[in-house]
């Protein structure tokens, strides 16, 4: 069984000027051991479904309907206690922004000794410092971070972001989380210390076995970490399947057209092509297939039915242009 | 082509204090602390060609734009804009010159002021030299459609009412209507979503084409300097480390930062990355020698002891590294 399944998730926000619907029937699942990289442009719902997922949405949030099955357990229908309980020892999230996803005014050891004793406490196991000081180091370690003696007794701010991401992946070592869900973690890094930890990622779910939910607007970085991905555009889901598959034999019209409009290192030259307009605003989303208005192939039937999604060799795609 | 340098810098320097630095500090007997954001560059920039400044956060990258554009006084050091010394030009002497050398900033969410209408925005340079009434109108709308923004439509609705991609091309507009010689690009695309970049890339080239313009395009993304480049500065922790023809310096590149940065750079189908160890260094004590010994893979005695010269390669690619020093 899978340890992640969500199935026709939608989220809509209630706003003073309307609804704004940031997920429309998402369904897909991650095994265990597996990483799925979740590509999207701004808007397109990638940091809702993280969010959704994790039980974090805002309180004007609204799920329509869909089920989300982590573990064996139904997520959306959980009191918020047996919810927290999941929290940290079952899925773990590294947001974004480094800078505020510490609390400033603890000294990392502590905040690290925090999480651990969470996890002893759920584990049935009584809390020993020493014990818990050995296994820090051992996980900074597996970080790669330089001179963890000394790091351990400095504040966030006197760590770099890339230093403080290290840190919140080791947190997530430390509460051997079944999923990690990582919000654009390198978003807010250069590309020397983005690669790094990139790498670092890969290499944790290679010895850890650990599952990765990888959000990003940036496909490139997604072909990196990704076995799988799932491309989003404006909160519906556009294609889903192996990494491989995708970006090689991308199906989908807005994946095709992403994939060919980004520069790239090692690209042929000529002009790029471009995807014409810009992202809709989901307050009054496109009717239909909501990359119709700027989609090269868009037919008649693109703007009044919203195709399903269907199964095409190995992946599924939703698009008018693929069966029935 | 006729191979004019536009900009040309010597020694260019610039040195911000690191900490306020008041009468207490000179009391206590403090050392003030500096942070050497521009060390000493020699840089030549090539008419009507695109010269890609390529570096990570803290490299100096936007400091030398800046100081490029006349927005910053150098600490020590000249710049010739058609060798004419600009370093210390003031008063009307510097409008004239900054109407020739203009800038579009990073992120057009926070450059453009909200409560200005867009025609108002566009139009600011001409009408501070006097530009006014119909002439003005005329002019903001003809450079308003050559960027591809509908004047009728968008000329008196405010920045927040636009999307990320229209408020880059008002930044583009408002700088070319002086009609510059020399434009700055910094991150000109880094804060837009993918599906947008290369329209603001591919107006970009347009633009150069028709008006003949020189770009120095500042960017942490190799792929974008690729894309958009002739010549490529590769910059690190203040240094100026590799210049070259992009096409070369991407295929073979010399310095060992520039191999690992592009050693880094994500890109699809490649199967892995091999980052550098390590960090950006401080810049308030870099290194004594070479500013990337301490990351370098091939460091040696020489690199901790004395910074590395410029050599020249056969090829052309200038490159600031004891490993090509012939012994």
């Amino acid at each position: 069984m899978a340890l992640l399944e969500v199935r026709n998730l939608s989220v809509a926000y209630k706003t003073p000027l309307g609804i704004v619907h940031a997920l429309e029937d998402v369904t897909f699942s991650i095994d265990r051991g597996e990483s799925l990289a979740v590509v999207g442009e701004s808007g397109s719902g990638k940091s809702t479904l993280a969010l959704a997922i994790a039980r974090l949405l805002p309180p004007n949030a609204a799920y329509a309907n869909g089920s989300i099955i982590f573990d064996g357990l139904d997520l959306l229908n959980m009191s918020n206690d047996s919810v927290r309980k999941i929290r940290g020892t079952g899925i773990f999230m590294v947001f974004q922004e480094p800078a505020t996803s510490l609390n400033p005014v603890f000294k990392i050891k502590d905040q690290l000794l925090e999480a651990l004793k969470v996890r002893y406490e759920r584990e049935g196991n009584s809390f020993d410092e020493n014990r818990a000081i050995d296994e820090i180091m051992k996980v900074l370690r597996d970080v790669r971070m330089t001179d963890p003696e000394l790091i351990i007794d400095r504040y966030p701010h006197q760590l770099s972001g890339g230093q403080i991401q290290r840190i919140m992946i080791a947190m997530g070592l430390l509460m051997r989380p079944k999923l990690y869900i990582a919000d654009e973690p390198t978003s807010a890094l250069d590309v020397t210390v983005q690669a790094q930890i990139l790498k670092l990622l890969k290499d944790l779910k290679r010895d850890y076995g650990i599952s990765i939910l990888f959000i990003t607007h940036d496909i490139a970085v997604a072909s990196i970490i990704g076995d799988s991905i799932m491309v989003l555009y404006a909160g519906q889901l556009m294609e889903l399947g192996t990494m491989k598959d995708i970006i090689y034999e991308p199906r989908h019209p807005y994946t095709q057209a992403l994939l060919n409009s980004i520069p790239r290192v090692s690209k042929a030259e000529g002009k790029l092509p471009m995807i014409g307009g810009s992202v809709p605003n989901l307050m009054n989303p496109p009717t239909g297939c909501r990359f119709h208005p700027r989609c090269p192939n868009a037919k008649d039937v693109c703007s009044k039915v919203i195709p399903n999604l269907v199964r095409v060799g190995n992946v599924y795609v939703r698009c008018h242009l693929y069966g029935q | 082509m006729v191979n004019d340098v536009i900009i040309r810098t010597e020694h260019l320097t610039k040195v911000f204090l690191a900490k306020n630095y008041g009468i207490i500090n000179k009391i206590l007997m403090e050392k003030p602390l500096f942070v050497r954001a521009v060390d000493d560059v020699n840089i030549e920039i090539m008419k009507g060609k695109t010269t890609a400044l390529v570096g990570e956060s803290g490299s100096g990258k936007t400091t030398l734009g800046r100081l490029l554009v006349t927005l910053e006084y150098p600490t020590s050091g000249k710049i010739y804009f058609h060798d004419i010394d600009i370093t210390n030009v003031r008063g009307r002497n510097l409008q004239n010159v900054r109407a020739r050398l203009q800038m579009v900033f990073q992120d057009p969410y926070s450059s453009l002021n909200p409560v200005m209408r867009i025609k108002d925005i566009v139009g600011e340079p001409l009408r501070n030299r006097g530009v006014k009434g119909k002439e003005l109108d005329e002019t903001v709308a003809k450079i308003m459609h050559e960027v591809g923004l509908d004047y009728s439509s968008l000329a008196t609705r405010r920045p927040s009412e636009l999307s990320g991609g229209q408020r880059q091309r008002v930044a583009i507009a408002r700088a070319l209507i002086t009609n510059p010689e020399f434009v700055v690009l910094d991150e000109p695309t880094s804060a837009l979503d993918a599906s947008t970049q290369a329209q603001v890339l591919n107006l970009l080239l347009d633009l150069q084409q028709r008006h003949n313009l020189t770009y120095l395009l500042i960017t942490h993304n190799i792929a974008v300097a690729r894309y958009m480049s002739d010549i490529s500065m590769i910059m690190y922790m203040g240094k100026i480390m590799e210049i070259g023809e992009t096409g070369i310096i991407l295929k073979e590149p010399l310095h060992p930062y520039t191999q690992a940065l592009i050693e880094s750079v994500p890109d699809i189908a490649k199967p892995d990355l091999k980052p550098p160890t390590g960090e950006v260094g401080s810049l308030v004590n870099p290194p004594k020698g070479c500013r990337f010994y301490p990351r370098c893979p091939f460091r040696m005695d020489i690199c901790k002891e004395k910074e590395p010269p410029m050599i020249k390669t056969e090829k052309g690619i200038r490159v600031s590294c004891w490993l090509y020093v012939k012994k």
